[in-house]
């Protein structure tokens, strides 16, 4: 199930990498990642720990500066002009303890270039979108990681940005605050924001992505679409049939997994771009009897797997 | 500008909200009052104490009577010098005694003359037309002495030790006077023959009220005796004791206060009194100051802060709201000074107006405000780059013991020897010492410093400021987000070179 995908816009890129390197003494954390994020989409920034995630991610805010390459942000160079048009969620999260979530709000859309009267009511408007309007008088301190979480998400939020940045979103909620955010993330999207979040849920972002970027080791491994990300990975299928599918066209690989009587049950992996239905028609031509054809559609997960990982023996599953 | 003012404005908001600041503002101006109340209350109970003398000679009770009042005659009239002086009557009438003296000694001859002129009373309708308008009435000193009878139980011709056993009861008591109950300040015994040094003139005072009491006892009988044992030799004992008691007119030529030798003193008790402040405030603030940042650090939420402003705009607002806190506990102090300072009497208020003369140079002022600023800005960035640096306050102590051991240690020996000489070796030596620049400077003012020092040391201070700003800005920035051990010297050095 893919998200809608705001086809019909004109997507001009919001956000722009162009070979940029960030380099921490010897450490290389960023490396030559060029990659364009179009207006209105959500993107996933996929990686696994240490990828360089975080660090691309304060580059667009201009906390850390790149060590070569360029970054366009909403059209301009990151600083404070573009600051005010994004939203920011870091994965690391906390706020002022002994400040009120309504006042936290505030601030941090006072911090934005929000006015004081504007900035009151988009905070109460917020706090009520992520289920926090009974609490917005109490402090930070009084309240539940997992109600400070959404007051930090409404604070990042206050400013209608254009491009919304989210670190990890979903660690710490529970199902139904991840539901609840997935449902905002989806509506900034269907209101003309440009979402990119980090995560390692990777059903978060199968459900929610529009494109996504993948990168490990600071270097980009995949962007694209998903289903150009599932097309990554060989195509297989699990097959009953009275004989052997080896020898048919776009077959590389057919394992017999047992059977019972004449029939044989076989793990069948595809050539690079071969179809499932060619398969099928070479089956019935050749007069292969079959019994079972069950195409698998590779999640996301695999994909993740195979990419960050492609001499591991996780992928598949 | 207006996201810095915004910093400004929560930093100021959270950290007068602490108890921590309501302690720090209000204990220390209380506890100086209080310290303060503490000479009054006793000033109050020691306005005259009560003794009684057994004299076994039965002679010297009369003159004991005339020495006291003329002990407190000459208090009258030195009151009443001090009072036309500091309300300038500077035409008395031809002769008078109480007419500025010039520093001449009052003795008593001056005194009886005083009192043969028909005493206070006729001294101040003297006075009186002379006043200006404004003038306060004369305060009458209390007397400091009242005799009384002996109390009951004790004999006229109890022994010594009879009698010093007696007022061994009455030494915390009060004793009943014409002028209600005062509190035991003396009992004397006078022996039958005190020419014998075997039998000794003793004394039993409570130890809080003699006031030289035994001294003017002690007086009377030696002046008997020595006319006495004149006698003896034949000489004139009238001419004898005149001859022992004249004193020659003496005057004593000395600085009006606020001048000569007190003048450098009085001169530096304002500027001492702020670099005082400045290092309070500047300790107690950056303490403040520290904190926030690290409970910033701990709660992670710099990142989000630097999503919405940049680290320089961080660091410039909370310079401003923590500078904003420390000059509020400075106004209020001073407030509470000045406040304080109208409850002074006036004759003190008079002796320490010097020390406000600095303030009438506009120059001098805007000098104290200057190092007043600078003075907070050179410490407050240390105190705020150890707080970036720092995810605890355990952390945070491996900077901040040698960082405020650094700052106070030269400031107490520089409080110690800048009012002896604000041009000594040490006060100049620390004045072109950036970090030390604002205290030696505000603490050498009073004493007068030269102009090429002060734009020398002035110029050294704004180029150490702005140098320290944009290298420790670089720690600041840098440590902001850094995960693990605080940072070792040698890192602090590659730091500030990025």
């Amino acid at each position: 199930m893919h998200p809608p995908h705001p086809a019909r816009r004109r997507k001009l890129p919001v956000l722009v990498f162009d070979h940029v390197s960030k380099q921490y003494g010897e450490v290389t954390a960023v490396d030559d990642l060029s990659f364009e994020v179009p207006e209105g989409v959500i993107m996933g920034f996929l990686g696994p720990n240490g990828a360089g995630k975080t660090t691309s991610l304060r580059l667009v805010l201009d906390i850390v500066r790149p060590s070569a390459g360029r970054i366009e942000v909403l059209g301009r160079a990151p600083g404070q002009g573009a600051r005010r048009e994004v939203g920011f969620l870091p994965e690391e999260r906390g706020l002022y303890r002994r400040m009120t979530a309504r006042d936290s709000v505030i601030y941090f859309a006072r911090l934005k270039g929000i006015r004081g009267a504007e900035a009151r009511r988009a905070a109460d408007r917020l706090l009520e979108r992520v289920g926090l309007g009974g609490v917005g008088g109490r402090r930070i301190d009084a309240l539940s990681k997992g109600m400070a979480q959404k007051v930090q998400l409404a604070a990042a939020l206050v400013n209608a940005p254009r491009l919304v940045l989210l670190d990890e979103p979903f660690s710490g909620l529970d199902p139904v605050n991840q539901a609840v955010l997935e449902d905002i993330v989806l509506d900034l999207a269907r209101n003309g924001s440009t979402v990119v979040f980090s995560t390692h849920v990777m059903q978060h972002a199968e459900r929610l992505c529009h494109r996504l970027v993948l990168i490990a080791s600071g270097r980009k491994l995949f962007d694209g679409t998903q289903d150009e990300a599932r097309r990554q990975l060989p195509g297989r299928l699990q097959l009953t049939a009275r004989g052997d599918p080896s020898g048919l066209p776009g077959v590389l690989r057919a394992e017999a997994e047992g059977g019972i009587g004449e029939w044989s049950d076989w793990q069948v992996t595809l050539a690079p771009g071969a179809d499932p239905g060619d398969l099928l028609e070479a089956c019935f031509a050749r007069g292969l009897i079959v019994r079972r054809f069950e195409p698998h559609r590779p999640s996301l997960h695999d994909v993740f797997v195979h990419l960050v990982n492609p001499g591991g023996n996780g992928s598949g599953r | 500008m207006r996201e810095v003012l915004i910093v400004a404005q929560r930093e100021y908001r959270q950290l007068t909200s602490t108890r921590s600041f309501w302690i720090t503002l209000l204990a220390i101006p209380l506890i100086i009052g209080f310290l303060a109340l503490i000479p009054s209350l006793y000033g109050h109970k020691a306005g005259a104490s009560a003794f009684f003398v057994l004299d076994r000679t039965g002679r010297y009770a009369e003159e004991i009577d005339r020495r006291v009042e003329l002990d407190y005659q000459r208090s009258l009239l030195a009151g009443l010098v001090d009072y036309a002086k500091h309300w300038h009557v500077h035409a008395p009438p031809s002769g008078a005694v109480w007419a500025d003296r010039r520093g001449r000694l009052i003795d008593d001859f001056d005194t009886e003359a005083f009192m043969k002129a028909g005493g206070i009373d006729a001294a101040l309708a003297e006075i009186r037309p002379l006043l200006p308008p404004d003038a306060t009435p004369f305060e009458t000193p209390p007397r400091r002495f009242i005799r009384v009878g002996l109390p009951a139980g004790i004999a006229a011709d109890a022994s010594d030790e009879a009698f010093g056993a007696a007022v061994e009861k009455l030494l915390s008591t009060e004793l009943d006077t014409p002028d209600g109950r005062r509190p035991f300040g003396l009992a004397a015994y006078i022996p039958e023959h005190p020419e014998d040094r075997s039998q000794p003139v003793r004394y039993w005072t409570s130890g809080r009220y003699d006031g030289g009491l035994s001294g003017l006892i002690s007086g009377v009988v030696l002046h008997d005796l020595r006319a006495r044992m004149m006698q003896e030799h034949g000489i004139d004992a009238a001419a004898g004791l005149a001859i022992e008691l004249f004193y020659p007119a003496t005057r004593v030529t000395a600085p009006e206060p606020g001048e000569g030798a007190n003048r450098i003193a009085l001169r530096s008790a304002l500027p001492l009194g702020l670099a005082y402040l400045l290092l309070i405030t500047i300790i107690v603030s950056g303490t403040m100051m520290l904190q926030g940042t690290i409970e910033e650090r701990s709660n992670k939420l710099l990142e989000t802060l630097l999503a919405c402003i940049d680290a320089n705009q961080l660091l410039q607002g909370k310079l401003i709201g923590v500078g904003a806190v420390g000059l509020t506990i400075a106004g209020t102090w001073l407030v509470f000074a000045i406040a304080g300072a109208y409850a002074i009497p006036a004759d003190i208020m008079e002796t320490l107006r010097p020390a406000l003369q600095i303030l009438h140079s506009p120059a001098t002022i805007i000098y104290l405000a200057f190092y007043f600023v600078t003075g907070y800005l050179v410490t407050a960035i240390l105190f705020l780059t150890i707080g970036a640096m720092s995810d605890s306050m355990q952390d945070a102590q491996g900077y901040l013991v040698p960082l405020v051991f650094c700052l106070t240690g030269p400031f107490l020996v520089l409080v110690g020897t800048v009012v002896d000489n604000p041009g000594g070796l040490l006060p100049v030596i620390l004045s072109w010492i950036p970090i030390y620049t604002p205290f030696a400077m505000l603490a050498r003012l009073g004493g007068g410093v030269s102009w090429v020092e002060l734009a020398g040391t002035s110029a050294l201070l704004l180029l150490f400021v702005f140098g320290e700003f944009a290298l420790l800005g670089r720690v600041f920035r840098a440590s902001l987000l850094r995960a693990g051990q605080p940072p070792k010297l040698r890192d602090l050095v590659r730091l500030m070179r990025r």
